[in-house]
Formats: structure tokens, sequence, C-alpha cells
């Protein structure tokens, strides 16, 4: 007997971009379903989700799917869920399925958490019985055994989360599908999480749709990258880590806007900021840098009134805004003093950035004292992708050594 | 896998979380279902009486409103199912006639104790019972057949045209007077031709008629009983072939 659980053969699923589309959709989805009439086509306003995807799952493998936002990775999931169905092609599941996907949907405010026990349960297709059987379990393992008699409605985001992650877990299917939900609650019960989904992964065939590289690369076999709804790769989790962040690192190339990034502001009766220049160590100018060049920057101002304790930031942010890290003058040279008109040079040499492959934004700011006088956005920084897998936005240098302990 | 758990516990769920927290409880789910046909009763006992085609009037609306509200609430919760339970048709695999079963429950509770409420009146009003009374409620359930075949055909029209939930809401406030169920139709203009048209005038009037006098026109009931039938095999064929977008696009 085939152990094949999953069999995707070309599946297309297209989607309507507004209101009226969307009525037309709806119209045109189901006629065709009572009819038996052939609704294949893209109409105007419409858009294909998912094009051309394929792929057959066995017992005992997982695969993760990672994408950009909009790239059809939680349509793909919910069609192998049977929430949807295939505009073309077919898609065939054999043995139980469970979908972790919108975990806390069907939870009922009004009800205890002992209730919603046995309401998703029942909901996820499970019997009394089996509820029954794994009720302790569950109890367990939410941990929030001295909250099962308070309505559902008073519990904190995080406790609904855990509530419906435990009761979904809490199962044997032979296909499970995730969708970006291991990231629940505290590290302690993440960690239990993905114990539990090993040893679920033993016995079934898995699809886990993540953002997550660390979560791909520790628990699948293999992934398939999409992209705009095409699959762009299909094998080696390192490869295929490898082309998403290409193609992560390509969209931020394609221009990233940062006005997000600060406010920008510049007090001219203060201070002019004549020149500026941002050079790698070898004063070149490059498109992109690798992850542990350096760079100089050069700065010429000139007073407009007499500055007392002038301090420079040069604070470094992801291409969203979020701050990195930053380098100050303010413990590194003396106290700077400008009278009116005195102009100043200045540059900074920073030796290994250290970033993760990725888009930054390099800000100047500029102080006298506790008083604002200038910030701006002076440069677009991409750090190139690299073999090395990274984590987060920093990968500090780090020598390893081996150490011998002995034998006893 | 079995589905008689999970629509037991949607049903149990419809009819205890909406009250938790209020004082009298699931006791409101007795109170509520009998405050229209008393008000009615009321109407029709005390304040504008009229006649009553052969029976006490406030006998005639006690019925005739006890039959209309199971076949609306039975045509309404299954228009309106899909987009009311939408968060759990469209994260799992429970068929849509389980959460229409679970919303029908509902309506058959009510329609039992709106009953009892009508046989209250019959006892208080009339002297003895016909017989036949009791075939009354096989020929009520054959209207509820009726109109839940047209309330799922209708979830349908309803995600094709939205603005199909409005306009059967709008038409069946008007309905309730062009049926039968507060006065005849014989004092309404044209009540010849809206009771050819209307099919839940037809059984809400040989409910009434077989309840308390014991008669019934064969042909009308055949041809409901027809209908009944025949609609819902549509309906359950249509649902079958549909369900899986009707809860994708609920």
């Amino acid at each position: 007997m085939s152990d094949t659980l999953v069999t995707v053969d070309d599946i297309w699923k297209k989607f309507p971009r507004n209101q009226r589309a969307a009525r037309r959709h709806a119209r045109r989805q189901l006629w065709s379903q009572l009819t038996g009439s052939s609704n294949r086509e893209l109409l105007t306003d419409e858009f294909w989700a998912l094009q051309e995807f394929s792929l057959q799952l066995q017992r005992g493998e997982a695969v993760g799917i990672i994408g950009l936002n909009g790239s059809g990775k939680s349509t793909t999931l919910s069609i192998i869920a049977d929430h949807q169905q295939p505009d073309r092609g077919a898609c065939r599941t054999s043995g139980k399925v469970s979908a972790f996907i919108n975990l806390s949907s069907g939870l009922n405010m009004n009800l205890s958490g002992l209730e919603n026990i046995y309401l998703k349960g029942a909901l996820d297709g499970r019997t009394r019985q089996e509820m029954r059987d794994a009720l302790d379990d569950i109890v367990d393992f939410s941990g929030l055994s001295g909250h099962l008699q308070m309505p559902v409605g008073k519990y904190s985001s995080g406790m609904k989360m855990r509530l419906a992650f435990s009761i979904a877990i809490h199962t044997s299917p032979d296909i499970l599908l995730v969708d970006e939900v291991l990231s629940v609650g505290d590290f302690e019960f993440r960690q239990k999480c993905m114990e539990r989904m090993q040893e679920i992964r033993k016995q079934a065939a898995v699809v886990l749709v993540t953002h997550s590289m660390n979560d791909v690369s520790r628990f699948c076999d293999r992934a398939i990258v999409l992209d705009k709804g095409k699959m762009l790769f299909d094998g080696d989790v390192g490869d295929a880590i490898q082309v998403y962040r290409n193609a992560e690192s390509e969209l931020a190339a394609g221009g990233v806007s940062t006005s997000h990034v600060e406010k920008e502001f510049e007090n001219t009766d203060a201070l002019s900021v004549l020149e500026v220049e941002f050079d790698d160590l070898a004063d070149t100018t490059p498109d992109a840098y690798d992850a542990f060049d350096g760079f100089k920057l050069r700065l010429r101002l000139q007073a407009h009134r007499p500055i007392r304790n002038l301090v420079i930031g040069i604070p470094i942010k992801r291409h969203n805004g979020d701050m990195i890290t930053a380098v100050t003058s303010e413990h590194h040279s003396e106290q700077i003093t400008l009278d009116a008109g005195d102009c100043a040079d200045l540059e900074v040499s920073v030796s290994h950035l250290g970033l993760n492959p990725g888009r930054y934004s390099i800000v100047i700011g500029i102080v006298d004292g506790p008083e604002f006088l200038y910030r701006k956005v002076i440069k677009t920084l991409r750090i190139r992708n690299s073999e090395q897998q990274t984590w987060g936005n920093y990968t500090p240098r780090s020598d390893w050594r081996r150490v011998i302990t002995g034998r006893s | 896998m079995s589905y008689a758990w999970p629509t037991w516990v949607l049903f149990k769920r419809d009819f205890t979380a909406p009250l938790r927290g209020t004082a009298f409880g699931i006791g409101w789910n007795i109170i509520l279902p009998l405050v229209p046909i008393s008000a009615y009763v009321a109407l029709r006992a005390f304040i504008a009486p009229g006649t009553g085609d052969g029976m006490h009037p406030a006998l005639y609306v006690a019925i005739g409103v006890t039959v209309w509200l199971l076949l609306t609430d039975t045509l309404l919760s299954a228009m309106s199912c899909a987009n009311r339970h939408r968060s759990i048709l469209s994260g799992s695999r429970l068929p849509i006639l389980s959460v229409l079963i679970a919303s029908w429950g509902r309506g058959i509770f009510d329609f039992t104790l709106r009953l009892l409420a009508t046989v209250a009146t019959m006892f208080w009003l009339t002297d003895s019972l016909p017989a036949s009374a009791l075939l009354a409620i096989p020929l009520a359930l054959c209207g509820f057949l009726l109109a839940a075949a047209f309330g799922v055909l209708t979830m349908m029209l309803r995600a094709m045209f939205p603005d199909i939930e409005q306009i059967v809401q709008v038409l069946l406030r008007y309905l309730i007077f062009l049926s039968g169920v507060i006065f005849p139709l014989a004092k309404v203009p044209f009540g010849e031709w809206l009771y050819i048209l209307n099919p839940f005038a037809v059984i809400v009037e040989n409910v009434r008629n077989l309840a308390v006098l014991g008669t019934v026109n064969n042909d009308e009931v055949l041809a409901l009983l027809i209908g009944a039938l025949s609609s819902t095999v549509v309906a359950m064929w249509a649902l079958h072939r549909t369900q899986t977008t009707l809860r994708a696009l609920s």
C-alpha cells in the first residue's frame, strides 16, 4: 500500500481584487459547481493567487512552505485542508487531517475554557470519548488549569492561543497542516509545542507554512519557496532558504521608502551639513556590502551660532524602522565646541558591521546637548546574502575552539 | 466520521452561551419564544377579536403564529447560517448541514414550546379536540422541510447576491399579513391569488383546519408534500455540490 498521504496535482486558485469582482467571482464559482461548467479563465479584476502547484507527501515527511506575504502559502494550505477548492487541478488527501489554521476560530467567548475544550474538539472532528481521554493532557499542556472555569472572553490573547493550540495539538492526525502558529506563548511553551510536533511528525505528513527560517530548518526535510503564487523552488531546506533570502533582498533592492524610518529635521539657523561621504573602508562606494564589511563616514558641517556640546549619533535601522544599533561621538572623542561660522570635518570608521542580509538605513543625528539640530537618512545600505545561515538582525564575530576534556 | 456530537455541541452552545451572565439564564429560552404568540393571542382575544374562520380568533392566531414562526425561523436561520457561523465553517471540515441542523434544532425547540402553548389555548377555548389534531404536527413538519429547502437555496443565493438577506427579511415582515396568520386572507384584497402564490399561506391554513376543524384540502396537502420532498432533494444536492465553496465564501 502506498504511503502517499497528500497529492496535489497542478492546482490553480484565483481571487478577486475588489468587492464587485468578489460578487461576480462567487456567482461564477457556485454556478460552475452546480452546473459542472468551466470557471477556469481569469476575468478582469481577478488574479492567480496560486499557479501550477504540485506536491506529493509521504508519511513521516515534513515540508516547509516559505515565501513573502501574498505568495500563496496560506491558500495552498487551505486547499490541502479542503477549506477551499482549486479552480484548476486536484488535491487528494488520505487519512485524518488536522489543520492548525486560525486556531482560535471556533472558540466561544461566553463559554468557559473547559466547555471550549469540548466545543473545539467537536468542531475539529473528534469524538466525545477522545476528548474525555485527552482532557487531562490538554489541561496540563496548556498550563491553564487554574482558569478553566473562567469564560474564555476574559482570557488574554496569549491564554486563548495556548488553549487553542493545546486542544489542537492533542490529536493523532495522518496529515498535519500548520500555518504560522509556532510562535505561540513563551519560550517554555514553544519548546513543548515543538517537542509535541516532532512526535506527531514521526507518524504523519506535515506541511508547515511559516516566515521563520529557524522553524523550517529545524522541522522540515524539504522546503518549497513560493513567489506571487508560483513555485520558485522545491528541494533542500538550506537551498530553499537561500532562494527565499535572494527573493527578499531583490524586493528590498527594488526601493524602499525611508520616510517611516525617521522624521527628518534640520535646524538651519544653528548648523548646516555641507558634505556627507559614505564609503567602504577601501574608499569605494559599492552597491551592496558583505556582512562583515565596514564603512567610513565623513562629514563637513558649519555652525551658524555657538555650539557648546556637539554630539553626532549614527543610528542604524532596519528598513521597517526598527533600531538595530547606533554609534555615537559622545564617548569616543573630546567634547566638540564650535563658534558661529566655524567649520568642522569629522570622520568615523566602523570596522565590522556584522549586520545580517537585508536593507538598512543609516541615519545621522546631530545634537547640541539636549537640543536636536539635525536628523536625516543619509544612506540606504544593502547587505548581501551569504552562504552562512543567520538569525535575527546581527551576527557578532565569533571564534570557536575545540576544548578537549579528556577521557575518564 | 460521525457529526452527531459536533451538531449537538453546537446546538448546546447556541442554546446556552448567549444567555451566560443573565440572572435568569437559560430560562429566557423558554420565555422569549412565547412572547410573540402571547402578544398576538392577546391582540386577537382582547383588543381586536374580528372573525376567526369558524374558530375562536385567539386560537386562529395562536396556530397561525406557531406555524408561521416555525417556517420563517427555519428559512431565516438557514439563509444566514453560513455567514453567522463563518469562523467555524471557514476553519473546519464540519459540513454545513451539521451547522444547519444545530440552528434548526433551536427552531424546533421554540416550535415545541409554542405548540404546547397553543394546545393549552385549544383546551382553554374549545370543548374538545378532533383526533386529526395530532396529524397537524407532521403537516407542520412538512412545511418545515419546505422552509428548510428554501432557506438552503436562499443561503446560496445570498452568497452570490448579498442583498437577498435584507430583501427576504423585508418581504417576510409584510408576508405575515398576507399569509392568513393573523387575519383570514379573505379580508385582504386579492386574497385568493395570494393564497395560490404563497405556499406558506397554504401550510398555515391547512395545519390550522386540520388541528381545529379536522378538515384538510387533499390536493393542497399532496402538492405541499411533493413540493417539500422535491425541493429538499434539490437543496441537499446543491448544498452537497457547493459546500466547500460556500464555506470559503462565508
